[in-house]
């Protein structure tokens, strides 16, 4: 199975939020009440409401000039998925793989996990959410009603800039290829995150904490020096663990 | 002065002793060499799902609180002799994923374990690219 996967160029993003309202509407979600807190990022965090969310970040590059980097950010349809292989011992089948695309979906079964677990006990990119009420879980399912039918999903279909694709995996990792040797012409440091693990491949233009979320499964190499030194020294886990290896890398 | 040369002398002797007694007791049950290939899983992909399991930084953990159950006494067994199901899907005692993942029942598990010693470090509890698949879930 080569399934389907999607195609996430961010050096073309514009932060419209165009999926992130698509994915509502075709999903019937209704509005969170939020609060400015003084980022166009709203609302802060996904959640059971909100399955797909524009992440913003501020930051300064080599260069000490100010990038605004954009992560429109929603489930990567593992290829190996943990959340279905950890999810499934709480429940009974409550989250399935189409086998026709590779579409990880979350049904009302995972009521079961509850808050059996975290999501990131769940999944790598801390991305399914649960409802509070009913314990049950919830994220992307790739509008797997629309892909059936021939449609594109509805992140893809409102994308004005070309941002969002999707497509047959081999045909996506080909245009992630041609769009990679594009972009690095202008920036070298272009990369493509994860793409052999998951079908939500993003062109990155910018390292991954430089971004607000988990572009990348691995763990981040700066945030975990800090809560390191946060922590009073350095222990000796933190060393058996090999965790200051990650400062080097980011 | 050579009275503290040779009381230090006897210190440092039965210290030895003493040391050497207590490696005789640990190695009465020899473990295995590092770099153990643990796991067996069968996922979609053609990659092997495969942990490195090193039995020397475990050594402060009982061997039977990991070989749980058996035969022979002091015979610690594999846990693929009966963990057999190697679907990542299994469920039930015979899933090899689940004696490895599960939390909150009787039997501890790898991460149930990790979860309670290493409670919010993401390199020993996490998933893809933490310390247990420093490679990823390809």
């Amino acid at each position: 199975m080569s399934g389907k996967s999607f195609f996430v160029d961010l050096s073309l993003c514009t932060a419209c939020r165009g999926c992130q309202v698509a994915c509502k509407q075709w999903k019937n979600l209704p509005a969170e009440k939020t609060r400015n807190v003084g980022s166009h990022q709203n609302p802060q965090d996904l959640s059971s409401k909100t399955i797909r969310l524009v992440r913003f970040h501020e930051v300064r590059d080599t260069n000490g000039k100010l990038q605004w980097n954009f992560f429109p950010e929603q489930c990567r349809h593992c290829i190996e998925p943990p959340c279905k292989y950890i999810g499934n011992m709480y429940c009974e089948d409550g989250i399935v793989q189409d086998a026709k695309t590779g579409a990880v979906v979350m049904n009302s079964r995972t009521a079961g996990i509850g808050d059996k677990v975290t999501s990131e006990e769940l999944c790598p990119y801390n991305v399914p959410r649960m409802d509070e009420e009913s314990g049950q879980w919830f994220k992307c399912d790739m509008c797997l009603d629309r892909v059936k039918v021939g449609r594109l999903p509805a992140c893809v279909q409102s994308c004005p800039t070309g941002t969002m694709n999707f497509g047959n995996r081999e045909d996506m990792l080909a245009l992630a290829e041609k769009r990679l040797a594009e972009v690095k012409t202008t920036n070298p440091d272009a990369y493509l995150a994860d793409s052999e693990s998951v079908r939500v491949i993003y062109l990155c233009i910018a390292a991954p904490e430089a971004y607000n979320g988990n572009l990348l499964a691995s763990v981040d190499g700066s945030k975990m020096v800090k809560t390191a030194q946060a922590k009073s020294g350095v222990n000796r886990r933190d060393l058996l663990a090999g965790r200051f290896g990650s400062k080097t890398k980011a | 002065m050579k009275k503290i040369f040779i009381v230090s002398l006897l210190c440092v002797c039965l210290t030895a002793v003493l040391a050497f007694a207590q490696t005789e007791l640990e190695s009465a049950i020899d473990a295995p060499e590092d770099d153990l290939e643990i796991n067996v899983i069968e996922g979609n992909s053609k990659r092997d799902l495969g942990v490195t399991f090193n039995h020397s930084s475990h050594e402060d953990i009982d061997c039977f609180t990991c070989h749980h159950k058996n035969e022979v006494k002091d015979e610690p067994e594999s846990c693929a002799n009966c963990h057999t199901d190697t679907d990542p899907d299994a469920q039930g005692e015979k899933s090899y994923f689940r004696a490895m993942h599960v939390k909150g029942t009787e039997q501890t598990s790898c991460l149930s374990c990790h979860e309670e010693e290493f409670s919010g470090d993401k390199d020993l509890t996490g998933c893809a690219n933490s310390s247990c698949h420093p490679t990823g879930l390809n």
